[in-house]
């Protein structure tokens, strides 16, 4: 009932092409979260999508209503602002109460939501405080709740965890995840953080110079990356790149050391390899690699080494503890390694 | 070493407000002590001070010009403030709805008070004069029937609020600009999107926020308006009839024409008092609207 | 396009005419009482009494020359420019290291003596120094009109200066110190130039409202030390039939203060308001 739908859909500013041309569908109850690096279009598309900008050309339909021409009150949608956006001078009751008395929603029902809304986000005893009582984390479980007492057909976030601390975020993001699963309202979720995308999207979509990269769900968009700006941006540490001649099933790296990677593809490439797919390799077996710098971090170790003149990360297991300088041979999984196309950037293998 | 060090800084710090405490000491504290000391006693002109206890005040109080004064001066105050606040506010979310400001808007916006009230004074006078002035012809044109404005003992007390709303309306205007400018956008989106009509948003979001403020501009004209006296002076002296005899051209009269230099001190220190409350309780107010 | 992209804009086009207009309307309301001033003080006697207002006249410098050949204009132009620059300098100098000292230790007697010298009538302040001035024969001197004058600028410097100094992060100053900068040093070679453009402004303010205060040079200054606006006050009385010369003079008065609002303008109402709301 309340799916989406943008087709060849522009945005400009002035002269300046924000969204070239987009098309994309999410389904019913589905959890999308847009990422990409900022200004990548993803909070515009967010906004358009409420009705809070223009769009230049093309369509957008909210279940099966073109939504272009609506104000952002008629398109029924809720959403949760970067910075909460609640209003100061009311109090919690009032600032959830609010959009439901500009609908005219009976005193009586408002109530009954507010309670509710409350009761489920754990915050009845704030519901006579005004925003500057509360905590980072209590405004943010406000400004869910007005979203949620509109029981709208679209939620949208715009990088609502952004400005919660380290902790608070992960337990927030488990919340709002749970809340998806329970309130089954189709979700728009935009970060730029990837690790929220991995852990709360059903469908992903990779944005950059607004333009989609590649949707998907998480597994894939981290399995199966489109090109080498998804896997670069997915992840982290980032996967290394590296170019690469490829002749009989292994690739020569710039140092003209040869990795042994099983490919039946020739010529120039970019080899991707993510830090977690390297594995050490019985000595005498692999490529060995100068150790640059180690970083234990309890659940394993980062290794940094260069290659040529480029740096790269391996990920390995915590009791692998190399000593900088030493001479560790790595080598990688099988099925690991990604091919890229070095002019545009395509995956290859 | 530390300890040393750091009480030399704050030696330094206090040799530094020195000058400025000894000035403040010789010409403001001195001042108000001397003139709280002045309103228990006579000072009459070239004879030694006595004390008098309150008889100063007990003279105000039975004083029906004081009382005339403080009716004058609360309702210049009232009608003034009540202009001001609205207008600048009206002109405020006319400047922040046109999103640029050019700068010579800008400077018409400043200049009005910027004139030295003298000069505003001497202008009005021109402009509203009974007969000849500019004002009553721009009435004449709109088919309405000449005001004697300063000469009439009904008009004069809405006509000087008139002349400090020209001069000082801008001014409100442009604080309020500065606090509607710092209102944050997400909030009037958010609105959006809870589907408040855009008059039921300036009534229910903008306004409440926007209290602070007007509280701060209050203020600011609350002291001007209260201690009114420049323009007054200059084009009617408190005339027609005492009909513009503000407290403070009543103060002036007493003390620097009829030189009753205890009389006027208590009347001096009743103003400052009357200023000091109205101001207390709009600082209150902004306090409690602080959201 | 689509209809919204066609008849949104030509909505807010519409929306803007109107601001746009009632904008203009109001400025031309605000603009219209110092535009018939200027132009009267060009008409000659017979225009400027007309009735109806001429608005088409033959303009004549007649009334400038009238003013400033019969009347010791410029000699009051003089006494102006000595009392509000003097009190002005004396209000920078002893304002400046006070606000900064006071910004440091978060001394609160500098915002309360600025507040109690704004909320004071002017004749609370007035009666004592007509006493002291009396006996010390004071009275009519510049001495006593610069030190007056200089308790309207004082309060202005601060008023300005403190919330500047505030918003200089303290860090700055600790680096300053650590770098060996002594509290003299730290002022003049960060602090200060870290808040020029509240200088300029609080200079400005306290030389335009010290041109522009009236009370206290009426009751202290006599012929020879007498400033344009007392001396314009005494020309209500002579030329009330001169229109044309009172707005000459009007005109002439106005125009310092008016020249150095508008060449801060884009600052100046930040320095009228930040030390309301800080305090």
């Amino acid at each position: 009932m309340a799916s989406l739908r943008m087709q060849g859909l522009k945005k400009r500013f002035g002269t300046m092409e924000i969204i070239p041309s987009l098309d994309l569908e999410i389904a019913d109850h589905e959890f999308v979260v847009f990422v990409g690096p900022s200004g990548c279009g993803k909070s515009t598309l967010l906004r358009i999508i409420a009705g809070l900008e223009p769009i230049t050309e093309g369509d957008l339909f909210i279940g099966d209503q073109r939504v272009n021409d609506l104000t952002p009150a008629q398109r029924d949608i809720a959403m949760v602002f970067q910075d909460y956006a609640l209003y100061p001078h009311m109090t919690v009751y009032q600032n959830m109460a609010f959009g439901l008395q500009m609908r005219h929603t009976p005193q009586a029902e408002i109530d009954a939501r507010v309670q509710n809304a409350a009761r489920l986000l754990d915050i009845e005893p704030l519901l006579k405080r005004r925003p500057r009582a509360l905590s980072g984390g209590q405004r943010q479980r406000v400004a869910m709740g007005r979203a949620i007492v509109r029981d709208p057909k679209v939620f949208l976030f715009d990088e609502p965890l952004s400005n919660l601390d380290a902790q608070l975020r992960g337990q927030v993001r488990s919340e709002i995840k749970a809340l998806s699963q329970r309130l089954k309202t189709t979700m728009i979720f935009v970060t730029h953080d990837q690790v929220e995308a991995m852990t709360m999207a059903d469908r992903i979509v990779v944005l950059r110079g607004g333009v989609i990269q590649q949707v998907g769900a998480p597994e894939e968009i981290y399995g199966r990356p489109a090109n080498r700006f998804v896997a670069g941006f997915i992840g982290s540490p980032s996967m290394n790149f590296l170019p690469v001649n490829l002749a009989d099933g292994a690739a020569h790296l710039p140092d003209s050391r040869t990795l042994n990677i099983g490919t039946a593809l020739r010529g120039t490439a970019v080899l991707g390899i993510r830090p977690e797919h390297f594995i050490p390799a019985p000595e005498g077996t692999g490529m060995p690699v100068d150790v640059t710098l180690v970083e234990p971090l309890g659940s394993d170790t980062l290794v940094h080494f260069l290659v040529g003149d480029i740096k790269c990360i391996a990920r390995v297991a915590p009791d692998t503890r190399p000593h900088v300088g030493e001479r560790l041979p790595l080598s990688v999984a099988p099925g690991k390694a990604y091919l890229f196309d070095p002019e545009t950037g395509a995956r290859l293998a | 070493m530390q300890l040393s060090a750091s009480s030399r800084h704050r030696g330094a710090l206090a040799l530094l407000s020195m000058p400025a405490v000894l000035f403040t000491a010789m010409m403001v504290v001195f001042p108000i002590l001397y003139t709280i000391w002045l309103s228990f006693r006579t000072a009459p002109l070239g004879h030694a001070t006595q004390f008098v206890g309150l008889a100063n005040y007990s003279q105000l109080a039975h004083a029906p010009q004081f009382w005339n004064s403080i009716k004058v001066s609360l309702t210049l105050y009232v009608i003034s403030l009540a202009l001001q606040l609205t207008g600048g506010t009206y002109l405020a979310v006319l400047l922040f709805q046109a999103k640029r400001m050019p700068a010579i808007l800008r400077s018409v916006l400043i200049s009005p008070f910027m004139v030295p009230p003298v000069v505003v004074g001497m202008m009005f006078l021109v402009i509203l004069d009974p007969s000849l002035g500019a004002a009553n012809w721009v009435l004449s044109l709109f088919g309405i029937g000449p005001s004697a404005w300063l000469a009439s003992p009904e008009w004069v007390i809405p006509t000087v609020a008139l002349i400090d709303t020209w001069q000082w309306m801008p001014f409100v205007a442009l604080i309020v600009l500065g606090g509607l400018q710092s209102l944050p956008p997400s909030v009037y989106e958010a609105a959006k999107i809870d589907g408040a009509p855009s008059r039921l948003v300036f009534w229910r979001i903008t306004l409440p926020l926007l209290l602070p403020t007007l509280a701060t501009a209050a203020i600011l004209r609350t002291v001007d308006l209260l201690r009114f006296f420049d323009i007054i002076y200059v084009t009617t002296q408190g005339g027609p009839l005492n009909a513009s005899d503000t407290l403070n051209i009543y103060g002036f009269h007493i003390g620097f024409e009829l030189f009753q230099f205890g009389y006027a001190s208590a009347l001096a220190m009743t103003l400052t008092a009357m200023v000091f409350g109205v101001v207390l309780a709009l600082n209150r107010l902004r306090k409690a609207v602080d959201w | 396009m689509s209809d919204r992209t066609l008849s949104q804009p030509r909505r807010e086009q519409l929306m803007r005419v109107l601001v746009i207009a009632q904008l203009v309307i109001l400025a031309i309301g605000i603009l219209f009482p110092i535009a018939w001033m200027v132009t009267s003080s060009f008409k000659s006697s017979a225009d400027v009494t007309a009735y109806p207002p001429t608005l088409l006249f033959r303009p004549t410098l007649d009334n400038y020359t009238r003013l400033l050949q019969t009347t010791p204009f410029f000699s009051y132009a003089r006494n102006s420019l000595i009392e509000s620059g003097s009190s002005t300098l004396i209000g920078l100098l002893l304002g400046v290291p006070a606000a900064y000292a006071a910004s440091i230790t978060r001394a609160s007697w500098p915002a309360l003596v600025t507040l109690s010298a704004r909320m004071a009538p002017g004749t609370l302040f007035l009666i004592p120094w007509y006493i002291v001035f009396r006996d010390l024969g004071m009275v009519g001197t510049y001495g006593a009109l610069i030190l007056t004058q200089a308790a309207i600028t004082l309060p202005i410097v601060i008023w300005v200066l403190l919330p500047a100094f505030d918003a200089i992060p303290r860090s700055i100053l600790e680096a300053a110190g650590v770098d060996g900068c002594g509290i003299l040093r730290s002022l003049w070679r960060v602090a200060l130039p870290l808040v020029s453009s509240g200088l300029v402004i609080a200079t400005i303010l306290a030389f335009v409202f010290s041109w522009n205060y009236f009370l206290f040079a009426l009751v202290l200054s006599d012929e020879n030390t007498k400033p344009l606006v007392v001396a314009a006050f005494n020309y209500i009385g002579e030329g009330s039939t001169d229109w044309g010369g009172l707005m000459a003079a009007a005109t002439l008065i106005a125009l310092p203060p008016l020249v150095l609002a508008i060449a801060v303008q884009r600052w100046l109402v930040a320095g009228l308001t930040l030390g309301a709301v800080k305090g």
